[in-house]
């Protein structure tokens, strides 16, 4: 009776992320086909902080792109807080994008010419809301990734790790309730990747944030409660850390 | 939206101030052309309210049509022409005309006009219409004195009591003619006929005013007076007015023609600006897509850019084709008045506007149909 019950409760569980047998293969049907994921299923719970490892051409930031809801998987299952997100149109994956994940990227991909606080702010308003508000919003978030003093400052004003941190606060800007990140350290040395990798759990464990991150850098997996290996495409090992 | 397109546009200023400068050309071109051709077209129009329900008579075959008519100045219309005339059927009335170009040196300018005139006849000159400025009307009994155009009043800073000279004989000035908007009048001295033939020392005439005696038999009337006296020809309202109409039609077309292309070569200049954008901010439009904005909010993001730097383009050049009006119209006084018409600035607005949608349209479309994961790993 009580293995019934768990069982019932497991199956209606909602994960954050989960994906069944999800495929992306590329040149499908000619002699260079390849498939860059193969068949990847996977389940993170909300709350967890997951780092998914492997080499370069591993396919791992394919699977972020597919989980991201950037791209669509050829096959399988991709499900985000409940919602089937594998057959959705262009509209509404771009609407689950803009309620529901947050992403930061290597390259930061913060505008040249916008001061930090307008980098943020933009964010906020090319979803359409108004500018006081954006800008009130853009504010508190850049305070909370520790750069209120530095609003002011451009890009090139600013340290990898403080640009990287207004592309944190940028991914914030929607409210996610996932944030993924590409590489979040990659253009980073070892001290400023810390203190990046620190601000990430701090949302994570305190503000309740579930966090992809993407890296083949080892450092990243001691700040995760999981590690997904991938190689060729496919799952080769998975761990959760206590 | 607005002020966000703003920001993106200004982030490439000189481009922005080159393409911008574009459309200013062409919207400036526009407007001062078009205002010319308004005035043209309004100098023509009320010339033509003068000659409406007359025949004119010239000497010769008057195959040059107006402005053949215009310069036979050395017309050999006489009495015995006039009297002939008279003596067609249909015909009330007959005014000979003297017709002396003064100073008529400046291609630029229009050239001082002499009438020479019956005094009580002045009316169908220059119009019932149009009154005095100051002064007083020629009146019956006059010899040698003038009513003047304002336009000519104001070049030589002329006022009643003072003398108008031609050929060695002064004329006292009685009375300045208001502003009719035609040069043909502006720019003209009224001189009693009899006064001015004495000063030519001629007794001849340029051109008749025949006025018939029902305006609805014009045509008919000017046929018999071609058919009947020799080595005349008639000209009549309705000829003038086609002749005039097909002339303003050809000019509009021409200088609306030439500021429409220079304004499409504008045009193609936001349409470059737009496409280099869309590659420059490949990696935002990624960041865009990815922070979840849709297709249609992209390409709207850049249709507005788009249409911004149309229509600052056309804001500024709508100011400055209406100072370029006004500037010619001041450097060719009298000659050409350029009229500036709200429709002719809307239109112009509009035109830009659409050049700033059509030019974007292209570029807005690749930018929303780009692929977010392509467009943030763009190298």
């Amino acid at each position: 009776m009580n293995l019934s019950v768990t069982n019932k409760k497991a199956k209606h569980m909602t994960y954050a992320i989960e994906t069944q047998n999800v495929k992306k293969i590329y040149n499908q049907g000619k002699t260079s086909e390849v498939a860059a994921v193969d068949g990847v299923s996977i389940k993170i719970k909300n709350g967890d902080f997951v780092a998914i490892m492997g080499a370069s051409g591993s396919g791992k930031t394919t699977f972020l792109d597919m989980i991201g809801c950037l791209m669509k998987p050829t096959s399988g299952k991709i499900i985000i807080d409940g919602l089937e997100a594998d057959k959705m149109s262009e509209e509404k994956l771009a609407e689950i994008r803009g309620k529901k994940i947050g992403f930061i990227f290597q390259q930061y991909n913060l505008i040249s010419s916008f001061t930090a606080l307008e980098n943020v702010a933009f964010a906020i308003r090319i979803l359409g809301k108004p500018k006081d508000e954006a800008e009130r919003k853009a504010k508190n978030l850049l305070e909370s990734v520790g750069l209120g003093k530095r609003t002011g400052h451009r890009p090139s004003q600013l340290s990898g790790g403080e640009q990287q941190r207004v592309a944190i606060a940028r991914a914030l800007t929607n409210d996610p309730k996932i944030i993924l990140g590409d590489e979040p350290t990659g253009n980073l040395d070892s001290k400023t990747s810390r203190t990046i990798l620190e601000l990430i759990r701090n949302l994570n464990t305190e503000e309740g944030y579930t966090v992809i991150v993407v890296t083949h850098d080892p450092k990243v997996g001691e700040y995760c409660n999981k590690v997904i290996k991938i190689s060729d495409g496919k799952i080769i090992q998975e761990r959760s850390i206590k | 939206m607005i002020d966000l397109a703003f920001k993106n546009i200004k982030r490439q200023r000189a481009r922005t101030f080159l393409t911008v400068l574009g459309i200013v050309i062409g919207i400036a071109a526009i407007v001062a052309l078009g205002s010319i051709a308004a005035g043209i077209n309004d100098m023509v129009q009320s010339s033509l309210e003068l000659v409406a329900g007359k025949i004119i008579v010239v000497e010769g075959d008057g195959s040059g049509g107006i402005s053949a008519m215009m310069t036979s100045l050395g017309g050999k219309l006489n009495d015995e022409d006039i009297a002939a005339v008279e003596a067609v059927s249909g015909v009330e009335e007959v005014i000979g005309i003297v017709f002396y170009l003064e100073n008529f040196e400046d291609l630029f300018s229009a050239p001082e006009q002499v009438i020479g005139i019956n005094p009580e006849k002045v009316g169908y000159f220059k119009g019932e219409k149009i009154g005095m400025h100051d002064g007083r009307e020629l009146e019956e009994g006059d010899t040698e004195v003038a009513i003047i155009g304002k336009t000519l009043a104001e070049t030589y800073n002329l006022e009643p009591g003072d003398y108008y000279e031609v050929e060695d004989t002064d004329f006292e000035i009685v009375g300045i003619i208001e502003s009719s908007g035609t040069s043909d009048i502006d720019m003209s001295a009224i001189i009693p006929i009899e006064s001015l033939q004495d000063a030519l020392d001629i007794d001849t005439y340029q051109m008749l005013y025949v006025i018939p005696t029902d305006i609805v038999n014009t045509e008919i009337v000017a046929e018999d007076i071609g058919d009947e006296v020799d080595e005349i020809s008639t000209i009549t309202g309705t000829e003038i007015t086609k002749q005039a109409s097909d002339m303003v039609a050809a000019i509009s077309l021409f200088t609306i023609g030439i500021g429409a292309v220079a304004a499409f070569v504008g045009g193609l200049g936001v349409m470059n600006t737009m496409i280099m954008a869309v590659i420059e901010r490949r990696r935002e439009i990624g960041v865009m897509k990815a922070i979840g904005a849709t297709n249609n909010k992209v390409l709207k993001q850049f249709l507005i850019e788009s249409a911004m730097i149309s229509m600052i383009g056309g804001g500024i050049g709508c100011g400055l084709g209406m100072a370029g009006a006004v500037g010619i119209s001041l450097y060719a006084k009298g000659m050409i008045t350029a009229i500036v018409t709200w429709p002719l600035v809307a239109f112009a607005l509009v035109f830009a506007l659409s050049l700033g949608l059509v030019g974007g349209l292209y570029p807005a479309w690749k930018a929303a149909r780009l692929d977010p994961v392509d467009a943030l790993r763009y190298e």
